[in-house]
């Protein structure tokens, strides 16, 4: 069944509907959740919240874009929502962590962990921004919309954060020997 | 010229390189070898897996959603025709062969095993499989939304032989000792005895690493249990209502999240 078929049996409250859907998507929105969190319980909360706002938001769905788009884009709401209620209550911005230690060579699992791990080390407003551009693939006018940016600040948030990110993933000793070699 | 800082590289992977950033690149193979590096990595991240919700998340958006009303007390099966749901009908026949084949009486119901020879399940910790297979139209249509008894599990090569195993071989046998079954439910044997044969595998590989005897680190442990986790969820997009390979599926999810949990507990310098 497509997702247009369960989404009006799930405007009517069919329980079997709804959880098809969730079966279809649960992954992609906890994976979006997950990443923009960097918390697995922070992202549990949100996953649930987006889910249940889609849901209930189901009778104004007119269906204009595809369910998986939309559901998309309320999970990355959700999570940026949610990320502005917390920082309010922490009553600060997020600093800026710049201690690191490097270790490479991995192979492709192992890297894509380390991927996964080194992300959420980031600070939040880099994470968000690459999570965003090189994990879901928004572009930089898109990001700025969603974050309250222009597309400047984005790409230079994501520049850092990638460089930030390599820095965490190669292994210093190695760079400094390239270095080296360079020089001489 | 100094060479590039990683925030420069960080923009070539996708800006062009100004004047002076193209010729440094141009005579410098660090450079150009980290630039590399750095497109890798963002290739990298844009083909990352998504991750799997943990165990237990439907269950508590079920309930928020009752909660608020959003599920109909009563749900309207019967707005979507059975027939209309092949992955119920492929699971229903298969579970049809289940009985008929008459190993209802072998499930894997309370028995605990080993995943290799050993007195220890994987890692000393249960792993766990729903194994009710009868249980009316909720235990066809979906995961189990409370917890079912549950039992220690695991893969000893007799017991691991497993319902899809047993339903490959029953329908494979000698007309006599067989009742007559459908092409569509041989399939759905083969189908389901395949994702077990598969799953036990990546198990087997599993519990050899989680060994403490192997000395795999907990990120190679976490890359062999996602690994087992892929071939539950392809074994899911065949069946996604067959109770046992769910079981088997909730069983990992549960494992990685209890790995996630202890390497939260150890998270500092891991690089």
């Amino acid at each position: 069944m497509e997702d247009n078929e369960l989404v009006q049996l799930a405007r009517q409250g069919d329980g079997g509907a709804i959880r098809t859907l969730y079966q279809r998507h649960a992954r992609r929105v906890f994976a979006v959740v997950r990443r923009l969190a960097g918390d697995d319980a922070l992202a549990e909360d949100w996953a649930q919240e987006a889910w249940v706002r889609v849901i209930r938001a189901l009778p104004a769905f007119r269906g204009d874009s595809q369910f998986s788009t939309w559901l998309h884009r309320v999970a990355v709401n959700s999570a940026l929502h949610g990320r502005r209620s917390r920082e309010r209550k922490a009553g600060r911005e997020t600093l800026i962590d710049d201690s690191h230690e490097g270790r490479g060579g991995a192979g492709d699992p192992l890297l894509k962990m380390k991927l996964e791990r080194a992300m959420e080390r980031l600070p939040e407003g880099m994470r968000r921004v690459l999570v965003l551009h090189d994990v879901e693939g928004y572009t930089h006018e898109e990001i700025g919309e969603m974050l309250g940016i222009n597309a400047g600040t984005c790409k230079s948030q994501l520049f850092k954060a990638r460089a930030k990110m390599r820095a965490m993933l190669s292994p210093v000793p190695e760079r400094m020997e390239e270095v080296q070699a360079c020089n001489t | 010229m100094q060479h590039l800082t990683l925030e420069a590289l960080a923009r070539l992977v996708d800006e062009p390189p100004l004047a002076d950033e193209a010729i440094h690149l141009g005579t410098c193979l660090a450079c150009r070898r980290e630039l590399a590096e750095m497109r890798g990595q963002t290739a990298a991240l844009g083909s990352l897996a998504d991750p799997e919700p943990p165990a237990g998340a439907w269950t508590a958006l079920e309930a928020a959603l009752r909660g608020e009303g959003l599920i109909a007390d009563i749900p309207r099966r019967a707005e979507i025709p059975f027939w209309r749901r092949p992955q119920v009908l492929r699971a229903a026949a298969a579970l049809a062969l289940f009985v008929l084949g008459g190993a209802a009486g072998m499930a894997l119901r309370g028995r605990t095993a080993q995943v290799a020879a050993g007195p220890e399940t994987v890692r000393g910790l249960p792993v766990t499989v729903h194994p009710t297979a009868a249980g009316g139209d909720g235990a066809l249509a979906s995961l189990p939304s409370t917890p079912a008894p549950e039992a220690p599990f695991a893969a000893e090569p007799d017991a691991g032989a497993g319902n899809g195993a047993r339903l490959a071989s029953n329908a494979a046998a000698p007309p006599a000792a067989r009742r007559p079954v459908s092409p569509e439910v041989r399939r759905a044997a083969r189908e389901l005895a395949q994702a077990e044969a598969a799953y036990l595998t990546a198990l087997q590989r599993y519990a050899a690493i989680a060994d403490p005897q192997s000395g795999a680190d907990a990120d190679t442990r976490m890359a062999a249990l996602e690994r087992m986790l892929s071939t539950t969820r392809q074994a899911l997009e065949r069946a996604p209502d067959d109770p046992v390979i769910n079981g088997y599926h909730m069983a990992a999810l549960r494992e990685r999240d209890a790995l996630r949990r202890e390497m939260a507990a150890g998270d500092k310098d891991w690089f």
